[in-house]
């Protein structure tokens, strides 16, 4: 492995010694190789973007330095500050010599106290044998909060604290192990929880940590973000390494993509729209669909229309009800709704409306919560896919395969599904995979109205590109969208049309042609 | 991604290997009980090589059989029934004190002692499913509650007394085995065809897999719950009724005996022709294995107790594999 090392890097030479150095790694699932020879550099002081697509073998790099996998063969190396890891690696084993991990979900336990979730897992071991001395502890979290420069109340139960803060918590708690100026700390796509408001709290976090010295490895999808903190990234296609440690200075998001992804970015643009016939501007047109004073636990008398054809986006701050919005209006929700939503004549009552009666309609809703709502994961993909129309597609009460194929190996073509086993079970396929089945499973029901919540929500660069393609197609077959999204950019893409909501009731609209900052700048 | 196609899978060499893996892991238990009867063929050919052994072993399951099928119902949907046993006993002491202490015709009675059952699953359907209360809680509840009252009815003592007419529908002989164990059959596999082939039966699963996810696709969640917790009654209310028959009466404290050998034939099934996944063949060939194997050791002399040790370690065993079973099928 090479390691590129640049000018402008901000590293003194004097400690150009690697603080952790992962070589030669392998490994095979099965049939499938996930990781071919891969490894990563990162020194000291250094912020390190891990970049891949899913399914690029970025996790199980990161899982077997956790050690939850075994690196195959004997040529795996992996060192830190110099000194070879004890095999087998254990979680305690690695955090011993200074490498801690913050996964996805950050791990905190709802119902204790920040001290007690920040001293969890020391608290027993230095103190065994006796009562544990809470005050002694309290002290140890202020004392690593304020090192991270927060002012997070020690005593709060972590469930009251807002999603940055709990970021801050997770990542105290892994600052335990780690001495002042030294350690690793390996961010496991942990900002994807974090709103876009909270982010630079958490950026200023990260970067206060690298200044004293402490490496971070930062595993995301989000590119801009790559972009704004990391020195430099190592970058995985198909488990091996394409780019070790290339610095990311006046390096752009469309360079980067490119080479995560090995080709051009596909330049994405609405030219499916041109299909439409009639070029005539929506708002001349009569709607097809038309929510009426859609309230719920936030929304507050939501009024939008959209026509036949139309993409239209809700985007909003946290708690402005866009994350409501698309369960209120299908039925799914289960608390207390009101208002109506009027579609081809028919009107239905939001507060007594259920999920079949809205796929009656040809209401259709994507989930954002892809393993909780979305997707069983321990059934097979194509049954998965089907599911919603096997009572309508089976003839004399018989559940036939043939049409299951059919439509199975549609989805696949239509969003490029890999691999396109039908038999696999849903969990086995990679994140972006998932979410396409996901797509498909629902598209494939001919909505008459199509809605959606976060359907790029962690997914690659990719797989983004390929959903966002099947939106905006299924749009220009003159189906009305709803799109409900964080996601600026996304919308700012396949929208015609973005409601900003605040506070539960509608706040601006934006018309096309507008930037992914002008979105951005709407909601603030 | 084109690269990740080309470096891996060498068709061949893969598809052997995975018919190989596919027999051992859907029909082990099935090679493991051959095993087994070769072993207690061979150390006792005079006593287990017998029709008389044959029939013992297949003619005097089918209670289990359709507690079993009871069980798989429930747990396909992701629902949980203790219940089941107390049931079954509740139903056959019904049957047998109408028919013997109150006259009620026997058609009639067996007809009672069906739909006591389905509305004893009806009254756990309705607090579990409408009220939300945990389905361990309330089956516990109502199993010891369902035997406290078929003690009441009977007087605690066992009531015999049914016709030789009513026992024939249980044990009317076809091809040297009881009419009961065809019904048994016949139920397992009209079961296994509905999940497998329609579309109640793919609601079914996903209601089990995922409520959340079957909601959301239109699927009526909270009735399929409900009508699993009814079948459950019904279908151990069958077993009772085909007990009660068979045997001439029944001895309502003695139901409680059946319960653990028909969750640890269902939780065995699992490891049977779908791995990780509760199935009715699964289930009847699993009765069928952990019975050959109580028959066998006791036919080399040992006593009763080896059916509880049988039947406890085989929980424990099937559990085991089914959860390997399941992490294997994801992994691949």
């Amino acid at each position: 492995m090479t390691i590129s090392t640049h000018a402008d890097t901000s590293v003194d030479p004097a400690l150009f010694r690697s603080r952790l150095m992962m070589s030669g790694i392998n490994k095979t699932f099965g049939r499938n190789a996930v990781l071919t020879d891969a490894g990563i550099e990162v020194l000291p002081g250094e912020i390190h973007g891990l970049l891949g697509q899913n399914g690029s073998g970025k996790s199980t790099l990161i899982k077997i330095l956790s050690g939850l996998y075994r690196p195959d063969g004997e040529d795996a190396v992996i060192r830190v500050d110099g000194t070879d890891v004890v095999q087998p690696i254990t979680p305690v084993g690695v955090m011993s010599q200074g490498v801690t991990i913050i996964h996805q979900s950050l791990g905190l336990i709802p119902g204790h106290s920040v001290t007690e979730n920040i001293r969890l897992g020391t608290l027993s071991g230095r103190r065994f044998g006796r009562f544990i001395d809470w005050s002694y502890e309290r002290e140890q979290a202020r004392l690593t909060l304020e090192r991270m420069q927060s002012d997070i109340d020690p005593d709060r139960l972590v469930d009251l604290l807002h999603v940055g803060q709990r970021a801050t918590v997770a990542i105290a708690r892994a600052l335990q192990v780690i001495v002042p100026g030294s350690g690793c700390v390996v961010l496991d796509e942990s900002t994807q929880s974090l709103s876009r408001e909270v982010l630079p709290e958490f950026y200023g976090t990260i970067r206060q940590l690298a200044r004293q010295g402490t490496s971070i490895v930062l595993v995301s999808h989000r590119l801009d973000e790559v972009l704004t903190l990391a020195d430099r990234v190592t970058i995985l296609r198909d488990g091996r390494v394409t780019a070790a440690g290339v610095a990311t200075h006046g390096m752009s998001e469309a360079q980067l993509s490119k080479e995560i992804l090995g080709r051009q970015l596909i330049a994405f643009n609405r030219v499916e729209k041109m299909a439409i016939p009639d070029a005539e501007p929506f708002g001349a047109r009569e709607p097809a669909v038309r929510l009426r004073g859609v309230t719920g636990e936030v929304l507050r008398g939501v009024d939008i229309d959209v026509h036949a054809g139309e993409v239209v986006g809700v985007i909003g701050a946290t708690e402005a009800g866009h994350e409501e919005l698309p369960y209120v209006i299908t039925g799914a929700h289960s608390s207390t709704a009101a208002g109506s939503i009027e579609i081809h004549t028919a009107i239905r009552d939001l507060a007594e409306l259920r999920v079949s009666q809205s796929l009656a309609d040809g209401v259709v809703l994507v989930p954002t919560d892809r393993a909780g709502q979305g997707l069983a994961l321990g059934e097979t993909a194509i049954s998965n896919v089907s599911l919603p129309r096997v009572r309508d597609k089976s003839r004399h009460g018989i559940l036939r395969a043939a049409w299951q194929k059919e439509e199975f190996s549609a989805a696949c073509a239509m969003l490029n599904i890999s691999p396109p086993d039908p038999d696999q079970l849903a969990a086995s396929f990679s994140g972006g995979n998932q979410q396409k089945l996901l797509l498909a499973k629902w598209l494939l029901q001919k909505p008459r109205f199509f809605v959606l919540h976060e359907p790029t929500q962690a997914v690659d660069v990719g797989a983004r590109a390929d959903i966002l393609r099947a939106i905006s197609a299924i749009a220009a077959e003159g189906v009305p969208v709803l799109v409900s999204s964080i996601e600026a950019e996304d919308l700012s893409l396949i929208c015609d049309r973005i409601i900003v909501l605040q506070d539960g009731q509608n706040s601006r609209e934006l018309t096309r042609p507008f930037t992914p900052e002008q979105v951005q700048e709407a909601i603030g | 991604m084109s690269t990740t196609l080309s470096a891996s899978r060498p068709p061949e060499q893969s598809a052997a290997r995975s018919l190989r893996r596919r027999i051992t892991s859907r029909y082990g238990i099935v090679v493991v009980w051959i095993a087994m009867s070769a072993i207690f063929a061979a150390l006792a050919p005079q006593t287990f090589l017998t029709f008389g052994t044959f029939q013992t072993i297949f003619g005097s399951q089918s209670t289990l059989v359709f507690l079993g099928m009871a069980a798989v119902c429930i747990f396909v949907v992701g629902e949980f029934d203790l219940s089941i046993a107390s049931m079954m006993g509740l139903s056959a002491t019904v049957l047998a004190v109408l028919v013997v202490n109150q006259g009620v015709p026997e058609w009639l009675a067996v007809i009672i002692a069906l739909v006591v059952g389905a509305a004893a699953g009806a009254v756990n359907g309705f607090v579990i499913v409408r009220l939300g209360i945990d389905p361990i809680v309330t089956t516990l509840g109502m199993s010891v509650l369902l035997l406290g009252v078929a003690q009441a009815i009977s007087n605690l003592v066992a009531v015999t007394g049914l016709s030789f007419g009513l026992a024939n529908l249980a044990v009317y002989n076809i091809l040297g085995l009881p009419l009961a164990f065809y019904y048994g059959l016949i139920v397992a596999i009209i079961f296994a065809l509905v999940l497998a082939f329609t579309p109640l039966g793919r609601h079914m699963t996903f209601v089990g897999a995922n409520r959340e996810v079957a909601r959301l696709s239109g699927i009526p969640v909270q009735r399929i719950r409900y009508g699993a917790y009814v079948f459950s009654g019904l279908s151990s209310a069958v077993a009772g009724v085909l007990l009660a028959a068979s045997v001439g009466g029944f001895d309502s404290s003695t139901s409680g005996s059946y319960l653990l050998p028909a969750l640890a034939a269902t939780f065995l099934g699992t490891a049977v022709v779908r791995p990780g996944t509760f199935n009715p063949i699964g289930t009847l060939i699993t009765i069928y294995f952990l019975v050959t194997g109580i028959v066998g050791l006791q036919l080399l002399g040992y006593s009763s107790w080896v059916s509880n040790v049988f039947y406890g370690a085989a929980l424990i065993i099937a559990v085991t594999i089914s959860t390997i079973a399941r992490s294997r099928l994801l992994r691949r």
